[in-house]
């Protein structure tokens, strides 16, 4: 479903001194897969979703989601994809109800199926008490739930979420890993980056450690646990970060 | 570029915009409440006061030996009242006083003996009431001087007519819709380009910065969307919002105005009827049509320079200085004196809002409209042309990074095969831009050698350089391919039968839009000067090689390549036709210029070549050049009798236009031919 291969991103720093986002990011995600991308602020987690997501283009390297490749076609990648970050807000503005018939309308969905798929996430989500309330007035817990909506909207292939439970309260953080469970039974790719380990650990069928723009490890937990001796996703962690740092 | 797209994306971005309290209070309240709300209360308190000033008697001192002689010749005045002062100097500096008459020396005795007496009247003319003293008290000596005038002039048994040799009157001969034109000339102008920018400003910032600080560019992104939509979506709800608030605050400013026109009386004329505010409707409409792509421009470059923010607050810091920059040459219709010369024609903002005041006036060429227009019109595209390619760059739109966020290095643009459609209308506007400042400079000083330099330094080189510093391939953007020769074939049957075709063209839109004796004597006489100083071949050098070359390079070049694949055949060729008439800078060469722009769009499109265009233009422009040595007896078969009316024979025409059906055939035939075998 997604295909990373030797992405890279490289910005211009100040006096020409140049910054590597992301050194060399390689890897697929299949089908029904949830793969989690774990590391510290800075190290890259964003830049690489937001390449996949066509928001930035890679310095070198290329991607692919659903077949289609992210710098030749990158409309038909944005239409198989769900991107959710903590930049992706809502039109305050609007109610949730307009903000959902305007994305849909960028996804070319037509009226009818946008207000019959508009009721049919407003039961799943229990959004029927705030539906045509203008966004900026809903709660936190309310806001993430209309974004989910905003997200599955089109219902695309792959869920693409940067720091999804970022700075939110128990409660909404739990809507939010429900949601991503129930999107994975539902034959749904989702990709999403997180810096709480027990999250990755909870939910992730594969796990990438990522730190100062390079992938350190991938694969399912166990084996990151039996590659570097540990029994949790922080030691692992250091561990990898510390032989990165012995080695450089 | 999806319609429906960029529709759906306007009509949100105008609920969004609607629905935010900030922008309907700058858009709507303050035109329709405060503006008339303020004028009419300043106004109707100065009314107030103006009465209160007419109806109180003036007080007077007098400073005299003969007290009683002048008491009594002023007294007989109504609204003076006289007034014994201890020190009236400084009584008038307080204004206990409002004016002091002082006469020294004698007054009874030197009138009786026919003399003249001198009358010194002392006010401040600060205070509003002593002015009204002095005018009262100086009407009513003019008055009584002329009183005595007649005395003297009856003991002598003289008529009056004996002081008077001559009688001057002054009439005013400006009809009342140009008085109350000029009036509103100097200052309508500025109000109009400052309210288009006050519609302009709060939705430009608000849909770049707003829209950043708001967190909502990265949803927007997200979605199947191009970056080019989204600029269109946004801008055109920036340009309709600029508009109508514009229109909504001149209305308001117009109304509010007049009203007050109507109720002041300005020194001696009478009040000003609002009836008489009459811009006759074809000036309006030149107005309207100039206001589009001015309101295009400044909607255009707010938004731009509001990209560059990252937050709501600091848009309007990078906007104000640039809001006030505009204000500056829109003032100077304010300024007495300042004419719409040519030079002025072409400075962005001063042009339109000079036009603006002549046209209130009634008073505008025709070609003066439309170089303001065309001028306007390319700053407008420059600046969209700016803010799209600004939308295009990531490091911009989700710039979290302090300060201006430009990467202009060579290094960070993708090579490309052919220019973007943006880079090539931007092309456009750089080759016009140069052309009207230094080109015309150029050819003024010496119109030769200007020529020359404008060609290959003005128009070859920058579009050159601007191709190599995009990194984009040379060859396949100018079309530098060889061109099958049997379409060579076809240009030259063609060629002869156009310079006939296209003379005659000038010839009918000479008859239907006369252009001024001035331009066409000069004209001639540039080409007669050209032709005394120049050989036959380096004339054909500067006339027809130099812009068969040059010129091609950019339209059919470098112009034709970055539309090409965006837009149907027919569509390139009319946009790269109309683009090259505009070129010409005259409305009296748009039709035929834009015809022969045509054409050799056609050809370069039809051939894959720039090469077939560029023998054509050439030979078209020596043919022309070398009018005057095609053989007599030819000349006189193929024109009508009457040539400057009715141009050629109707025979001549035909054949022409056989001939270029036949040469179009030939071309037409090859690219056909072309497009079976290579599949």
């Amino acid at each position: 479903m997604v295909r990373a291969k030797h992405l890279k991103k490289t910005y211009h720093g100040p006096r020409g001194k140049n910054v590597e986002a992301v050194r060399d990011a390689t890897f697929d995600i299949g089908k029904g897969e949830i793969f989690g991308l774990l590391g510290p602020n800075g190290a890259g987690k964003t830049t690489l979703l937001r390449m996949l997501g066509t928001i930035i283009a890679p310095t070198s390297g290329s991607c692919w989601i659903a077949g289609a490749n992210a710098a030749e076609n990158p409309d038909a990648v944005r239409r198989n994809i769900g991107f959710l970050s903590g930049n992706t807000k809502l039109y305050g503005r609007l109610t949730v109800r307009e903000m959902l018939r305007y994305f849909g309308r960028l996804y070319e969905m037509d009226d009818t199926a946008i207000a019959s798929r508009t009721e049919e996430l407003s039961g799943l989500l229990g959004m029927e008490g705030f539906c045509d309330q203008r966004c900026e007035t809903l709660s936190t817990g309310q806001t993430q739930r209309a974004s989910i909506a905003r997200v599955i909207l089109h219902d695309p292939a792959v869920l693409i979420l940067d720091e999804p439970t970022l700075g939110l309260d128990i409660m909404s953080s739990r809507t939010i890993l429900e949601f991503i469970a129930d999107a994975r039974a539902r034959g749904h790719s989702i990709i999403f980056s997180t810096h709480y380990m027990m999250e990755a650990e909870r939910l992730c069928d594969r796990i990438g450690l990522i730190h100062n723009g390079s992938i350190l490890a991938l694969g399912p937990k166990e084996d990151l646990y039996a590659q570097t001796e540990t029994d949790n996703l922080q030691d692992a962690f250091l561990a990898l970060v510390h032989s990165e740092e012995a080695t450089a | 570029m999806r319609f429906a797209i960029i529709k759906t994306i306007f009509f949100k971005e105008m609920l969004d915009t609607l629905r935010d309290k900030r922008t309907l209070i700058a858009m709507i309240g303050v035109p329709i409440v405060l503006y008339p709300a303020l004028f009419i209360m300043i106004a109707q308190v100065a009314l107030i006061q103006l009465e209160k000033i007419e109806e109180t008697p003036s007080r007077v001192a007098l400073l005299t030996e003969e007290m009683d002689f002048l008491r009594e010749r002023i007294e007989a005045f109504p609204l003076i009242e006289l007034q014994e002062g201890e020190d009236p100097e400084a009584q008038l500096l307080e204004g206990d006083l409002d004016a002091i008459v002082v006469v020294e020396g004698a007054i009874e005795q030197p009138l009786a003996a026919g003399e003249t007496v001198h009358l010194e009247i002392r006010f401040d003319s600060t205070a509003a009431a002593s002015n009204k003293a002095a005018d009262r008290l100086v009407h009513a000596m003019v008055e009584h001087g002329e009183g005595l005038l007649a005395e003297r002039l009856d003991a002598q048994g003289l008529p009056e007519s004996f002081a008077v040799p001559l009688l001057i009157k002054r009439v005013n001969t400006a009809p009342p819709a140009k008085k109350t034109g000029s009036l509103l000339g100097s200052i309508l102008p500025l109000m109009m380009v400052v309210m288009l920018g006050v519609g302009a400003f709060y939705p430009a910032v608000d849909l770049t910065a707003g829209e950043k600080e708001r967190g909502t560019f990265e949803t927007l992104l997200s979605t199947p969307t191009s970056k080019l939509e989204i600029v269109c979506g946004k801008f055109l709800t920036v340009f309709s919002l600029s508009m109508f608030t514009g229109f909504l605050n001149l209305a308001s400013m117009i109304a509010t105005l007049v009203f007050q026109l109507s109720q002041m009386a300005p020194d001696g004329e009478g009040p000003l009827d609002a009836t008489l505010f009459e811009i006759p409707p074809q000036s309006i409409g030149a107005i309207v049509l100039v206001l589009i792509p001015l309101s295009f421009f400044i909607s255009a470059i707010m938004m731009t320079v509001s990209l560059l923010a990252r937050s709501f607050k600091e848009a309007q810091n990078y906007v104000t200085p640039f809001f006030l920059g505009i204000t500056l040459p829109a003032g100077v219709v304010a300024i007495p004196g300042i004419d719409l010369s040519e030079s002025a024609r072409l400075i962005p903002i001063a042009n339109a809002s000079l036009l603006f005041r002549d046209l209130m006036m009634g008073t505008v060429a025709i070609d003066t409209i439309f170089t303001v227009f065309i001028a306007t019109s390319i700053y407008a595209l420059l600046a969209l042309v700016l803010a799209s390619w600004m939308f295009q760059r990531e490091e911009v739109i989700l710039s979290e990074e302090k300060g201006i966020p430009l990467t202009l290095r060579r290094a960070s643009f993708e090579p490309l095969e052919t220019p973007t459609p943006g880079l090539s209308l931007g092309l456009f506007g750089m080759v016009m831009l140069l052309l009207f400042y230094a080109g015309s400079y150029a050819q003024a000083r010496d119109i030769a050698s200007g020529l020359v330099i404008t060609q290959y330094l003005l128009i070859a080189a920058p579009v050159l350089f601007v191709l190599w510093f995009a990194r984009i391939n040379l060859k396949s953007a100018l079309q530098l391919t060889r061109p099958p020769w049997i379409s060579l074939l076809g240009v030259a049957a063609m060629m002869p039968a156009w310079a006939v075709l296209a003379a005659q063209v000038g010839i009918w839109q000479e008859n239907l839009m006369p252009a001024p004796e001035s331009y066409l004597t000069a004209m001639q006489r540039i080409f007669e000067e050209m032709g005394e100083a120049q050989s036959v071949p380096m004339l054909l050098f500067i006339l027809a090689l130099s812009p068969g070359i040059c010129e091609e390079l950019a339209f059919r070049g470098a112009i034709l390549s970055g539309l090409r694949d965006k837009l149907p055949s027919w569509a390139t060729v009319l946009v790269v036709g109309v683009l090259f008439g505009l070129f010409h800078l005259s409305i009296y060469r748009f039709f035929p210029q834009a015809l022969s722009g045509f054409l050799l769009t056609y050809l370069a499109l039809r051939t894959r070549s720039i090469f077939p265009a560029m023998l054509a233009h050439i030979s078209l422009n020596g043919i022309l050049t070398q009018v005057e040595r095609i053989p007599e007896p030819i000349m006189e078969t193929i024109t009508a009798p009457n040539f400057e009316q009715d141009g050629f024979h109707v025979g001549a025409v035909a054949a022409a236009a056989i001939m270029m059906t036949a040469g179009i055939g030939i071309v037409e035939w090859q690219a056909r031919r072309h497009a079976r075998r290579t599949p």
